[in-house]
């Protein structure tokens, strides 16, 4: 059944970034060889800037857009599909309701990630193609020379950097899944409760993080162990231990908002 | 297996200011057609969304089909709002293979039928499809479907006379002869022919559950005369509204 949810929200996802996501690309294109090629030097002057400045304009106004559309859709997708008029279709098929948070999770993740790789990508075809490629390969010399990372330890720590990003992207997306859940609670104004939530659940973690840190940094036993692990352990080491504790603390936070929203919406729905 | 499709028990909801259902207390069983009556704010679409699962009770027990209500009953109940509740995006073919996916009852043949008498094409999108034709579609997939149960909230509320005899007929046509029809409405006339039980709700409690046909026999009026005497209000008159 998550399969077949999935199914459509993917097919909800597509129809409104599709769009979005060429055009995003098709400009960058329009902008790699605008920004190349038409000097402003030349005899095309105020064509040629004309062009420039518009094509550049028309580029990031997309990318900002899409970083825009991408979030309006995470929280539309959810409140809408599941909270309004839709709600009464989604919660009548004979599924589970951590089902439907689920595939509403998963594709809000996936068009984050897609909308990520889009940016980034855009961003390197409008760069110098050949002036990126000498700048890569110089970062990736400059570490292998001085021997801070192997080849293969590079590839752990991209795909642990990926991991990361992946499970931060789902926290974030859960935190406003929970804090628009927990807004459902109330009788009145849900929405607005949502967005008080949402603050409420950022300052509760603030606080926690804050307090968590200063027992840390009072605790001669804790710094000890830091301390010694900085002398001991490699750059490798020490940044793999710390891309794992931030991928563990962001799953703990995802799980606890994913408990909170699917309780809300299997014990407390009220689709008034 | 037992008859019984639908029992209530001691069931209260109320969304604050006072109960709109108050200890109900209520036994439905297959094969029937059963008029949901009451005037507005009585609480027939409040029972209608408990036993849909769209609301939670505020005490009391909820059985459909033995279950409480949760994707076991969702999978024979066929439930049709008083809303419309497709997303914009879909197009006609998107809502029809929706509910092949999900639902094992739905007769996607005899849908894709329906949709063809009504003019709807299957990649027509719903954003384009007037109000009527929206409400068409969702009864055509509701009615489409061999349950054992169907909730119709409110089905000809706010259409005209042809529209209301078009909703019936299809209601009356399509509907899995062995399940149970629900319908709640407060256009009794039109539907009282049709009916073999009425659920009458008055003070947030069941007034009367009882046959048409008992009811005729033993108080010698129809439903709707039994209706109108039940809620009859004396004309509003002139006089003098004191606010101190």
């Amino acid at each position: 059944m998550l399969g077949k949810l999935l199914k459509y929200d993917l097919r909800s996802m597509l129809k409104t970034f599709l769009l979005v996501w060429g055009a995003a690309l098709v400009l960058a294109f329009v902008n790699h060889f605008t920004l190349g090629r038409l000097d402003i030097d030349t005899g095309f002057l105020p064509i040629a800037s004309i062009l420039k400045a518009v094509s550049l304009f028309v580029y990031i106004a997309i990318l900002v857009a899409m970083t825009v559309l991408t979030w309006i859709f995470v929280i539309q997708r959810f409140y809408n599909g599941l909270l309004k008029d839709e709600g009464y279709l989604m919660f009548t098929l004979p599924v589970k309701p951590w089902q439907l948070v689920t595939a509403k999770g998963i594709a809000a993740v996936a068009v984050n990630v897609v909308s990520g790789l889009v940016a980034v990508g855009s961003v390197l075809i409008v760069a110098p193609w050949d002036k990126v490629a000498e700048a890569m390969r110089n970062v990736f010399a400059f570490l292998r020379d001085n021997g801070i990372f192997s080849g293969g330890q590079l590839a752990v720590l991209f795909a642990e950097a990926a991991l990361l990003f992946l499970f931060t992207t789902a926290r974030s997306i859960y935190q406003v899944y929970a804090a628009i859940a927990l807004g459902h609670l109330f009788r009145k104004h849900r929405v607005g409760m949502a967005f008080v939530m949402y603050l409420v659940i950022n300052t509760v973690l603030s606080t926690a993080g804050s307090l968590i840190l200063s027992t840390v940094a009072v605790s001669d036993a804790l710094w000890g162990t830091v301390s010694s692990l900085l002398e001991k352990w490699s750059a490798f080491g020490l940044l793999n231990l710390a891309l794992w504790f931030y991928i563990v603390v962001s799953a703990i936070h995802l799980a606890a908002f994913h408990v909170v929203t699917e309780r809300i919406l299997a014990k407390k729905l009220n689709l008034e | 297996m037992s008859d019984t499709l639908i029992q209530c028990t001691d069931l209260c909801k109320s969304y604050g200011a006072g109960p709109v259902l108050s200890h109900l207390n209520l036994t439905l069983g297959a094969g029937r057609i059963v008029g949901l009556l009451g005037p507005n704010g009585t609480g027939k679409t409040t029972l209608i969304k408990i036993l849909a699962g769209l609301l939670q009770p505020t005490s009391g027990q909820v059985l459909v089909d033995g279950c409480v209500p949760g994707p076991e009953s969702k999978a024979v109940v066929s439930y049709l709002p008083d809303r419309m509740y497709f997303a914009d995006w879909m197009k006609a073919k998107d809502l029809l293979d929706l509910f092949e996916d999900f639902y094992r009852d739905f007769d996607r043949e005899k849908a894709e039928r329906m949709c063809a008498s009504l003019g709807i094409t299957p990649d027509q999108r719903v954003k384009t499809m007037s109000k009527g034709t929206r409400e068409k579609m969702q009864l055509a997939l509701v009615m489409s479907r061999r349950a054992k149960l169907y909730l119709l909230d409110e089905p000809i509320a706010g259409v005209d006379p042809a529209a209301r005899d078009f909703i019936m007929n299809t209601i009356l046509t399509n509907y899995s002869s062995d399940g149970t029809l629900l319908i709640s409405t407060h256009l009794i006339g039109d539907i009282e022919r049709v009916l073999d039980e009425v659920i009458i709700l008055k003070d947030a409690d069941v007034a009367l559950h009882d046959s048409v046909d008992n009811i005729r026999q033993n108080r010698g009026m129809s439903v709707d005369a039994l209706f109108r005497e039940m809620f009859r209000m004396d004309p509003l008159e002139g006089g003098y509204f004191d606010a101190r």
